[in-house]
């Protein structure tokens, strides 16, 4: 049970948090976060004393489903992760909300909600890191999305906001359905959802390209890489605190988390990881590209999120044992970024790098501090970032110069945006504005410390890094992180994106106009744009498709008939049987059933011809009591007698209808529906040939051995000498109910309808 | 026999189909009706084969399928209550739109789905 022990104290910072919020606004945010760091002490003294565990709790036996949980270094980091950076950023928001609440002209008590939806989106991914099990991945995956789409459209009055919401939903929901999909084939494939269980069996016979495919597909999307990217960008328009949370350290690294948990699936598939491989070169040099371009502050770190994520999935492609420690290195000094863009946000009241300059004037601890988160993601000595550069370029040197390249070219446009990011804010000419509030400016200098220190004592990171790779590859793991001082590949490889990054930085205002402009041309073309018209062509297939539908009952009504008899035709055709159809012997006994059918059938001709509205009703009723007859004759007397009362009362309901119909209108329609379409003839005959086949079918194969026989018998017990009432009464009651409710319904219906008056709709 | 059964519940069928197809909206009502009277056919077309009695069972003596009775009785007294209300609306309709011609009322309907429309747009 203890590995639940982080699980619960996350699943209960949220409610935690809303009911301090109630007493005193301010106390949500010291709540939530305390919870959250008592859950990471909890992870840690866990994983110190005891190790790594599995938890299997019993679900549905029967159909082999079971809760499984697992604590190995993977969990183990990301929930560290989730739960350490979720804390600072709910702190944050203490400090951020009231104003921005003040600025959009809403209450200060939503930063109660606010707080309560981060909390809410820290322990789904917990929960995520933490499941071992193919369906519960999936539920988990799904509650991270639903919860992100609430707080990326949290100021709901914001148009832009809310469609940003729904784009994230949308394709991270999509992509999510198709994960499900994968996981679905896995399961039928390996008879089990439990992820171990499937991996061991995986081990002797190779997943299917297409289960990989689908869960990688999900993976994606949540990772926002190409072709998936562009929801990330937008996503910008939430609060900082949700970006700098979600598109940082939680959200944007469940993607990459999957395919690290999937990993032994995906290692002998080396097509699909070809594919991961080149999507993430592509993402990299996108995001890049993109973020050397961008003007607004909170874009700029947006793509550089889809570069090195790009990065992390090159190296999950390439089975590298870093993988696992790249997403924990990148991921505070981004959040870092992100809640200092946000304070400075805060501040100024700008949100473009072109609006603002020399700020280190004015806030020289938040310049301080994130300097030194720059420096963390464009991977400089002494900070944690220089081992993600390490194990990056560790992985692309046996690859060959093209990918040693690429790496280069990469790490390098890294440094630069960065530099143009760092510089753009803090450098150039002096602008003078208020202090930053202290709680602002805490979180990302306490991140700076943790980054400085991972890159001060790399020992520290070596320990979970190695269990998360173990956990990933299923391998013990070698990894080293040090500091050498020779001439090895990827020190030079270091060296050289350092002087590239700061060549393209030195150089940037001659290339950054035709670059801008290059790129706005190709966003014609890119996923966004195929995006938009996919959803454009739906929405005109819907409205083209309800004005078919509205346009004509007819045709509605047709187009459920017809399909459905050739459907039943169909049926007939391809099963095959012995003695389809009887024709059943006829004796004397039947010739009284046979005439009261005959009169049936003739009155039900006699209908289509009807002239007058009476007419049509006489013989309605006609047929009806022909019937009741025939059921008299095949010895159902209760039958009969029901149907004769209900005819009874159907014919008079319809008199009393026709008197209220006004007479000219009757006539008037009566003519008009004289003239039949050819094609109503020929959906007529085929309803009634498949009807006519299929009762035949049926009928020739009745059972022997009825259930009737039996019920007989029980009837005695019953004390009921009326088989049908025991039946109706004690045996199908349940039926008997559900048939007076439905009665009861249609009656109520049909008095309210008839009571409205006219002129009320 | 089973085909004379068979036949006579296509054969309702296939004009209950034909009634619903029309355009008016009291003979679209009639074709349920028969519609709902064919389906009844089958199930107690079930038993015949078998007749016998159903009071008063004696030992050794044929017995008409008491369970396919209770079903036709239960889809008699459904088939009416949603005949009745179907009646009703047919009468609510002509009282709300003027007319029983199933063109007409799509007219109505599209009229006020591009009003809606054209609110939403300003």
């Amino acid at each position: 049970m203890p590995i639940l022990l982080p699980i619960l104290l996350a699943l209960a910072c949220a409610p935690l948090a809303y009911v301090a919020g109630r007493w005193r606004t301010g106390a949500a945010a010291w709540t939530g976060a305390l919870g959250a760091l008592v859950a990471l002490g909890a992870l840690v003294h866990e994983w110190t004393t005891q190790g790594p565990s599995r938890l299997v709790l019993p679900w549905a036996p029967t159909w082999g489903l079971s809760l499984e949980f697992t604590r190995d270094g993977l969990s183990g980091l990301y929930a560290a992760l989730a739960l350490g950076v979720g804390a600072l950023v709910v702190l944050y928001s203490r400090a951020y909300m009231p104003h921005h609440l003040a600025e959009e002209g809403r209450p200060a008590r939503d930063e109660v909600r606010f707080q309560g939806l981060i909390l809410a989106f820290m322990a789904a991914m917990v929960l995520l890191v933490t499941v071992d099990d193919l369906l519960l991945l999936f539920v988990a995956l799904d509650l991270t999305t639903i919860i992100s789409y609430l707080l990326i459209g949290f100021d709901r009055e914001d148009p832009e906001s809310r469609a940003a919401a729904l784009l994230s939903l949308v394709l991270t929901g999509a992509t999510s359905v198709v994960f499900f999909a994968g996981a679905m084939t896995l399961g039928l494939q390996y008879g089990t959802f439990s992820l171990p269980l499937v991996i061991e069996r995986a081990a002797h016979d190779p997943a299917s390209t297409g289960a990989l495919v689908c869960l990688a597909v999900g993976a994606l999307g949540k990772s926002a890489q190409v072709p998936f990217h562009f929801w990330l960008p937008r996503a910008m328009a939430a609060p900082t605190p949700v970006s700098s949370y979600l598109h940082s350290a939680a959200m944007v690294a469940a993607g990459v988390f999957l395919l690290q948990r999937l990993y032994p699936l995906f290692a002998p598939a080396t097509e699909v990881r070809d594919g991961l491989l080149a999507i993430g070169f592509l993402s990299m040099g996108m995001g890049s590209l993109m973020a050397l371009v961008a003007d607004p502050f909170k874009r700029v770190l947006a793509y550089s999120t889809i570069a090195q994520y790009g990065y992390a999935l090159v190296l999950v492609a390439l089975g590298s044992e870093g993988a696992p420690l790249y997403v924990a290195a990148h991921a505070p000094c981004k959040a870092a970024l992100f809640l200092t863009v946000g304070a400075i946000t805060q501040v100024t009241g700008k949100k473009k790098l072109s609006e603002v300059s020399g700020l280190r004037h004015s806030l020289p601890v938040l310049a301080g501090a994130s300097a030194i988160a720059a420096a963390g993601l464009s991977a400089v000595p002494l900070t944690e970032g220089f081992f993600k550069d390490e194990v990056f370029f560790a992985a692309l040197v046996p690859k060959g110069p093209a990918f040693m390249a690429a790496g280069l070219v990469g790490a390098g446009m890294t440094l630069a945006y960065t530099l143009r990011l760092w510089w753009g804010l803090f450098g150039g000419p002096r602008q003078d504005v208020p202090a930053a509030p202290r709680l602002l400016v805490a979180p990302v200098v306490v991140l700076a410390g943790l980054i400085l220190l991972g890159g001060l004592v790399p020992g520290l990171l070596v320990e979970p890094a190695r269990a998360a790779a173990e956990a990933m590859r299923g391998e013990p793991s070698t990894l080293e992180l040090a500091y050498h001082f020779d001439a090895r590949p990827e020190n030079l490889l270091a060296v050289g994106a350092w002087v590239l990054g700061a060549l393209l930085f030195a150089t940037r205002h001659a290339w950054t106009p035709a670059l801008s402009r290059v790129l706005e041309a190709a966003s014609r073309v890119g996923a966004e744009r195929g995006y938009r018209l996919l959803l454009h062509q739906l929405d005109r297939l819907s409205t083209w498709l309800h004005e078919k539908e509205v346009r004509d009952l007819r045709d509605r009504v047709a187009s459920v008939l017809v399909p459905t008899g050739l459907l039943g035709l169909a049926v007939l055709g391809v099963t095959p049987l012995r003695d389809r159809f009887k024709v059943g012997p006829v004796g004397w006994a039947d010739v009284t059933l046979v005439m009261a059918l005959a009169f049936a059938s003739a009155a039900a001709l006699a209908t289509l011809r009807a002239k007058g509205h009476l007419r049509l009703v006489l013989l309605i009723s006609c047929v009806g009591f022909s019937l009741a007859m025939v059921f008299a004759f095949a010895a159902a007397p209760d039958v009969a007698l029901t149907s004769v009362l209900v005819e009874t009362t159907f014919t008079l309901l319809f008199a009393g209808l026709l008197a209220l119909l006004p007479e000219d209108r009757l006539r008037r329609a009566q003519e008009e529906a004289q003239k039949p379409r050819g094609r109503d003839r020929l959906a007529a005959g085929v309803a009634g040939a498949s009807a006519f086949l299929l009762s035949w079918s049926a009928l020739s194969h009745l059972h022997a051995d009825r259930v009737g026989t039996r019920t007989v018998e029980l009837a005695e017990i019953a004390h009921s000498p009326n088989v049908v009432a025991a039946v109706l009464t004690d045996f199908r009651g349940l039926d008997t109910v559900g048939e007076m409710s439905v009665v009861v319904a249609a009656l109520l219906g049909v008095t309210s309808l008839l009571g409205l008056k006219k002129g009320r709709r | 026999m089973i085909l004379i059964a068979s036949l006579v519940v296509g054969l309702l069928f296939a004009c209950g189909v034909r009634m619903v197809l029309e355009r008016e909206l009291v003979r679209v009502a009639c074709g349920t009706v028969l519609i709902t009277n064919s389906s009844v056919l089958l199930i107690v077309a079930g038993s015949f084969p078998e007749r016998g009695e159903a009071l008063s069972v004696r030992q050794g003596w044929p017995v008409t399928d008491p369970v396919l009775q209770s079903l036709a009785l239960t889809a008699i007294v459904i088939g009416f209550a949603v005949s009745a209300l179907l009646l009703t609306l047919v009468h609510r309709t002509q009282r709300a739109h003027g007319s029983l011609r199933t063109d007409r009322l799509v007219e109505a309907e599209l009229k006020r789905v591009h009003a809606v429309e054209k609110e939403e747009g300003h």
